[in-house]
């Protein structure tokens, strides 16, 4: 009984918390001196859009909990949004939001409309209903509450906060870090986004694009420091094509650490700084501290070819560095591919660190010169103002005086000297492979651009009409190189396209399905996968060849491998396959019209809405596409119009060029697109869209054939 | 590098595997791969079998419901998920996954509401057992108990299933006292063995059916009621020692069951008092009024749809429909009826099912209807006002999904049936009207576009729901689809987007990729909307290819022939005329000016499953006309 009394006594009080904390976050949302949650006309500039925010507040809390094992985080979202048209009725006539969870993650909310004579009306959200899932004993939920009585002009003041309690026994917490763009779709006219943490937090915190400057308070009465980012006036934006935000709009990085102590911060951390200082700048030296210390804590080795392992001197270092990067490609990922599949167990894989670990310690043993490379990808930020671990790249790159040989961290097709095109022409740092880490000085480097023509796609088409020109079998070479190649490996590739080259180079024995019990499982699945196998490819390469076309096609045969190019980064991946149509040739008159534009690739169509453009463009790496095209017709026909395939348009961001000739009966036409440039400004989007449209208007081209006299 | 953990793995993996070879039966699944209605499938119901047994207690009756279904898989290595539906008359008492041999799996549930899209919250919820069949011909048994606490909510049974099936049983067991009535539907073409048998007291009614094939969901359908064979389950009285307990007997007994739920609305007419005043204090007839406050439940109240338990039947009180600004069906009709009766009118609540449920009154059930509407009388006629339908002006047809059904209208302790009439594919009619010049490869236009009845609704749904800074663009593509960014396009008139006027959108443009130069020849193609074009039917589709409305296209386009040009090419005029559909494409000079004409009439908004055929055949011969070019000549 007096178990009983002290639950229910603990019920109480933390029901009474709750309830206390509620009325605490309504009072501090609702009741604020913030003047910008109290304004209620939209800024003329927006008069004309969908919705309006008029203030927006977004605030990170990080501290220790008072319970020793806990750390908090917390967030407050505050919206203040003018809805002026039906779209934007439509959107917010119903809200989500989660379940609060035990005492460990509450969340709180709160709706209220204003209606346009000022009149305030508070949403009862006891009136939410609960969307629930349980598994497994556990409960997972939500709720939905449809917002009464909206109408356009009418203003939703709402806010949805959650406070949650991380239980951990680390000694240096790391909050999940926050990159926010500022910009959302509605344009906001006053908006905050704040961090409290505890003084023994270490912040790291940056501003880019355009963001408005940070503003530090401290909080001497809860031993807090406070980040503040404020700002009036932000446009809206939609959904762009080609856009990397984090470089082209104002955006804010965020990450707090919690150490229980100075002394394990020096200790476990990495670009921490100090306590209580934001920290907005990371030195090279840190960098490269960072990665002495990730590397120290990581456990992997890789193991030497023989015929390396036997050479005492190395004279050829990228032969021998791809030579212990191929090996170790099969003995990390190939040979366990099969029994994880089967097994059911997670796809094996080797994490960067890992690998610069096991392939710095290999090169070390055979003095091969090499530089680890430190890396951030340019669709996050440049490297001068990486502030977090998690937005680095680390990779090893080989010296043979001054050229380079890059290695990535493999996946299962990466060839040696692939680097990726995000961290192409990017500044890095190097540090050298072959000295004590204690004698590292990072260099600040440009790592090297690919051409266009390094990443090519090249297709050759023979479309050959049948006798009564009702139908076209098609047969199809694709050979890809350079960036796009391992998307297409992906794709057409299965284990055992690539599973005897790899045993063939690589004899020995495989980590297998091994008949025992607990293998019988995993081996009836390989035979259940065994005797699907082409219908099972059959299933993602039917639909992925009907997307190539803008026309139906039909008899699609699997690709043939020719090459897999695996095992070279120039090599390319190249295949052929076959299928039919009967979509492309039309009667005109007593002639025929045959719509060669269509075969060739689907081209990207630029609307007319997209002319304006707000915003830079960049493209992921340049590429160029080449097109080989063969149209084959009967015995007794000639081609006509052959004259206006012909087309080129090039300026400095790319190009589409076209030649075509006629051989017998057969016409031959060879396009070429090209996206030259990966950063184009904004006032030059014209340039790309010019040799766009050219593109897609060729799509359009058509030939006659005539049937001879 | 990366080792697994192989201990725990070990532990599992031990668990796991057990029954191997014991549990799998590849002759059959051999033979049953060879069955055409198994050509694609990967799993085979090898049986299954249903029972509903009526469940008499002192004063109630309850339905159990339990299934055994016998699976077999076609394939190795395939995951399955079985599906259980409950929701609060509904309850699953046991459910459990076996090999068919009989050893237990563990199969890790997951139960939770049923989302749907149109639906807010509803009470229903379904569990999913998952299973993995390792290898080809594993057979694993899902067995599942639920229990209907009241039997009027047991209304269909159905045969078909996810996966082929090759055998089926279906009974019925109702004990001596309890007065049900089986509806068959859809059993035409199939043979269903079906027998009644008196067996201690109970009536088993069995139904057995073999090699029945996959129920497919297919897009553009009416939905399973008009294709799959059902049962329709009524549950008229049961005799219990207090005396016989009327179920659902007749449709008067639907109706009071109705009518006892809406009694219990608790409408409060005061609270809406002032908003009829204010709408109706300008009118000057009885139609102005309906029209006043028809339009603005319309234009004001959203459709958020609950349903849960009674309330998935009970109308929600106006007044708190009127505060929410929301409501369901029966929120927005009561609300529609309180606010008419405020303003003396005669106003009625209304049940109705809608399209997809082909079932009239004579069928006594809660599956007869699925919607509720407000009917108004008026002057000897009567008006179907459905507030869900945000742009239906009053006075005129009926919303497409409505026409032609039947309606339940409240007539105090009585009741009225009536039927709405159907409308005519013009009442959608689309017209596109277009002049058109040709200068050197550009086509310059000017056209008119009007549309009507379900046509126009659809583009007022739209307009509605698009963004003020995405209007213009919404025009833009209704003017010249899919336009490409060097093509101009302008509207020249200011269209009026109000359900009582009719919908014209006029229009200037210039297209540059619709013509082709091959020597001194033009190549044009006049249509590139190209209705139907690419609408040839799969022949193995199961159900009926329904456009949702009765479809009329007109298209008229004139041409001036270029100074120097002559016509020397035009396509072939194509007629076909089908009860279906009829196609009518015509290329006529007029002058100087080439006319064309397209209409296109789909009378039912609907092509049968029998003239897929005939509907193919034209829609290639269409094709084939779209695709051929009007050829200009130079002129010698």
């Amino acid at each position: 009984m007096i178990r009983f009394i002290s639950l229910f006594l603990t019920l109480l009080a933390s029901l009474a918390f709750a309830a206390d904390r509620s009325a605490e976050i309504r009072e501090e949302m609702w009741n604020s001196s913030d003047k910008t949650f109290a304004l209620t006309d939209v800024p003329p500039q927006w008069a004309g859009k969908s919705a309006v925010y008029l203030a927006k507040l977004n605030r990170f809390e990080f501290r220790k909990a008072v319970m020793a094992s806990y750390v908090r985080r917390n967030q407050y979202n505050h919206y203040r949004i003018k809805l002026l048209d039906q779209n934007a009725i439509t959107r917010y006539a119903e809200m989500t939001y989660d379940e609060s969870i035990g005492n460990t993650y509450q969340v709180y909310v709160g709706f209220k409309i204003i209606k346009s004579n000022g009149k305030e009306q508070i949403i009862d959200i006891s009136r939410a209903v609960k969307m629930q899932r349980e598994s497994r004993g556990r409960k997972y939920g939500y709720f939905k509450l449809a917002i009464p009585g909206l109408e356009p002009g009418d203003i939703l003041d709402y806010y949805i906060c959650e406070e949650e309690s991380i239980l951990t026994t680390a000694k240096l917490y790391f909050f999940d870090p926050v990159i926010h763009c500022l910009t959302r779709e509605y344009p906001v006219a006053n908006y905050k986004l704040q961090f409290r943490a505890s003084r023994k937090c270490y912040i790291n915190l940056k501003s880019l694009n355009g963001a408005p400057a940070l503003k530090v308070v401290s909080d001497e009465k809860d031993d807090e420091e406070f980040y503040s980012f404020e700002g009036t006036d932000l446009d809206g934006s939609d959904d762009q094509r080609w856009v990397f935000p984090y470089r082209d709009l104002p955006t804010i990085k965020f990450r707090a650490a919690y150490a229980y102590s100075g002394g394990l911060a020096d200790y476990f951390g990495v670009l921490l700084g100090e306590p209580r200082v934001a920290k907005t700048k990371v030195l090279p030296s840190e960098l490269a501290e960072l990665t002495e210390k990730m590397m120290r804590s990581t456990l992997s080795i890789f193991t030497l070819p023989k015929e390396i392992k036997d050479t005492k001197v190395i004279s050829n270092p990228f032969q021998a560095a791809e030579k212990i990067y191929y090996s170790n490609r099969h003995d990390e990922l190939i040979n366990y591919a099969e029994r994880n599949e089967f097994m059911e167990y997670n796809p094996p894989r080797v994490s960067e660190i890992e690998f610069i670990k096991a392939m710095n310690t290999e090169l070390k043993a055979k003095k091969i010169p090499h530089d680890i490379v430190i890396g951030m990808r340019r669709h996050i930020s440049t490297i001068d103002d990486v502030i977090m671990e998690n937005e680095l790249d680390w990779l090893i790159r080989i010296k043979k005086g001054k050229e380079f040989l890059y290695l990535t961290a493999f996946e299962k097709h990466t060839p040696a000297g692939f680097l990726h095109p995000l961290l192409q022409g990017t500044e890095a740092y190097v540090v050298d492979g072959l000295v004590p880490p204690a004698q590292w000085a990072p260099k600040k480097v440009t790592l090297p651009t690919a051409a266009a023509q390094d990443n090519l796609i090249e297709t050759y088409t023979t479309a050959t009409l049948s006798a009564d020109l009702d139908a076209v079998k098609l047969v199809v070479k694709k050979a890809i190189s350079g960036a796009g190649k391992e998307g297409y490996q992906e794709e057409v590739l299965d284990y055992y396209d690539y599973e005897p080259e790899e045993f063939k180079r690589y004899p020995r024995d495989k980590t297998s399905l091994k008949v025992s019990k607990l293998d019988k499982n995993a081996t009836a699945r390989k035979n259940a996968y065994m005797s699907k196998r082409t219908e099972k490819k059959m299933e993602s390469w039917k639909p992925w060849v009907e997307s190539e076309f803008t026309f139906k096609v039909k008899d699609i045969e699997l690709p043939k491998v020719e090459n897999t190019g695996r095992f070279d980064l120039t090599t390319p991946f190249s295949f052929q396959y076959t299928c039919a149509t009967e979509e492309i040739v039309q009667r005109a008159g007593t002639n025929h019209i045959v719509d060669v534009g269509k075969l060739l690739e689907e081209q990207t169509k630029i609307k007319p809405e997209e002319l304006n453009r707000a915003t830079n463009i960049y493209l992921e790496y340049p590429r160029k596409i080449v097109a080989h095209l063969t149209v084959v017709a009967p015995a007794g026909y000639t081609w006509e119009g052959t004259e206006q395939l012909l087309k080129t348009v090039v300026n400095k961001y790319g190009e589409f060029s076209a030649a075509a000739r006629v051989e017998g009966n057969t016409l031959i036409i060879e396009t070429t697109k090209q996206y030259s440039a990966v950063f184009v400004p904004k006032a030059d989007w014209p340039k790309v869209v010019e040799f766009l449209n050219a593109a897609l208007e060729y799509s359009d081209q058509k030939a006659l054939l005539v049937k001879s006299k | 590098m990366i080792k697994p953990w192989f201990a725990l793995i070990g532990i599992i993996g031990i668990a796991s595997f057990g029954y191997g070879q014991k549990n799998v039966n590849t002759q059959l699944a051999g033979e049953l791969k060879g069955y055409p209605e198994n050509k694609k499938a990967k799993l085979v119901a090898k049986q299954h079998k249903s029972s509903y047994t009526f469940q008499l207690t002192e004063n109630t009756l309850t339905v159990i419901n339990t299934n055994t279904l016998d699976l077999i898989a076609l394939e190795g290595n395939l995951d399955h998920r079985e599906y259980v539906a409950y929701n609060n008359n509904v309850a699953v008492l046991d459910a459990s996954v076996r090999y068919t041999t009989g050893k237990n799996i563990f199969s890790a549930k997951v139960c939770g509401n049923y989302e749907v899209d149109d639906i807010f919250y509803s009470d229903a919820k379904i569990c999913s057992y998952p299973m993995n069949f390792l290898s080809e011909g594993t057979e694993i048994t899902f067995q599942s108990k639920l229990q209907y606490n009241d039997p009027k909510y047991l209304t269909r049974i159905f045969f078909h299933d996810s996966k082929p099936t090759e055998f089926r049983e279906v009974s019925v067991i109702v004990p001596d006292g309890v007065e049900v009535e089986l509806v068959e539907k859809n059993f035409d073409g199939l043979t269903i063995e079906k027998s009644k048998l008196n067996q201690a007291g109970n009536t088993v009614h069995t139904y057995r059916v073999k090699r029945l094939p996959e129920k497919k969901n297919e897009e553009n359908s009416l939905g399973s009621l008009y294709h799959f064979p059902h049962l329709v389950v009524l549950t008229k009285s049961f005799k219990t020692k207090a005396g016989v307990s009327k179920v659902l007997a007749s449709v008067g007994d639907l109706y009071n069951w109705y009518a006892s739920l809406t009694k219990q609305i608790n409408n409060d007419p005061s609270a809406l008092k002032a908003e009829v005043e204010r709408l109706t204090k300008s009118c000057k007839t009885p139609e102005e009024k309906i029209k006043a406050i028809y339009y603005w439940i319309q234009d004001n109240i959203k459709y958020i749809a609950f349903e849960e338990g009674i309330a998935g039947f009970r109308p929600e009180a106006a007044q708190q429909v009127y505060q929410n600004r929301f409501g369901d069906c029966k929120g927005m009709a009561n609300l529609t009826k309180e606010m008419l009766k405020l303003a003396e009118l005669d106003a009625r609540l209304t049940w109705i099912g809608t399209r997809q449920i082909p079932y009239t009154y004579d069928i006594p059930s809660l599956s007869v209807d699925n919607h509720m509407v407000c009917t108004v009388f008026l002057n000897n006629q009567y008006f179907v006002l459905d507030a869900t339908e945000k742009f239906m002006p009053f006075g005129s047809s009926n919303a497409e999904r409505i026409q032609g059904k039947q309606i339940l209208v409240e007539n105090g302790n009585d009741f009225i049936l009536k039927t709405l009439p159907e409308e005519s594919a013009t009442s959608n009619q689309v017209t596109r009207t277009e002049n058109l010049t040709f200068q050197e490869g550009a086509l310059i236009g000017q056209g008119e576009l009007s549309m009507k009845g379900e046509a126009k609704k659809s583009f007022l749904y739209a307009n509605a729901a698009v963004k003020t800074e995405d209007l213009k663009r919404l025009f833009h593509e209704l003017a010249l689809p899919n336009r490409l960014n060097t093509d101009k396009i302008e509207i020249t008139n200011k269209p009026i987007t109000h359900r009582d006027s009719a919908l014209l959108v006029q229009y200037a443009y210039t297209v540059n990729n619709k013509a082709s130069k091959f020597k001194d020849d033009w190549y044009l193609n006049l249509d590139w909307i190209k209705q139907m074009f690419d609408l040839s039917l799969e022949e193995d589709r199961v159900t009926d290819y329904y456009f949702y409305r009765k479809l009329k296209s007109v298209t008229r386009k004139k041409i001036q022939v270029p100074e120097g040009y002559q016509v020397t090419h035009i396509p072939t005029n194509m007629t076909r005329s089908h009860p279906d559909f009829s196609f009518e494409v015509k290329f006529k000079m007029q002058g100087n000016e080439l006319v064309y004409e397209n209409i296109i009439t789909i009378p039912q908004g609907l092509i049968k499953k029998s003239s897929f055929k005939d509907w193919n055949a034209s829609i290639k011969e269409l094709k084939a006309v779209y695709n051929d070019p009007i050829i200009l000549s130079k002129k010698p």
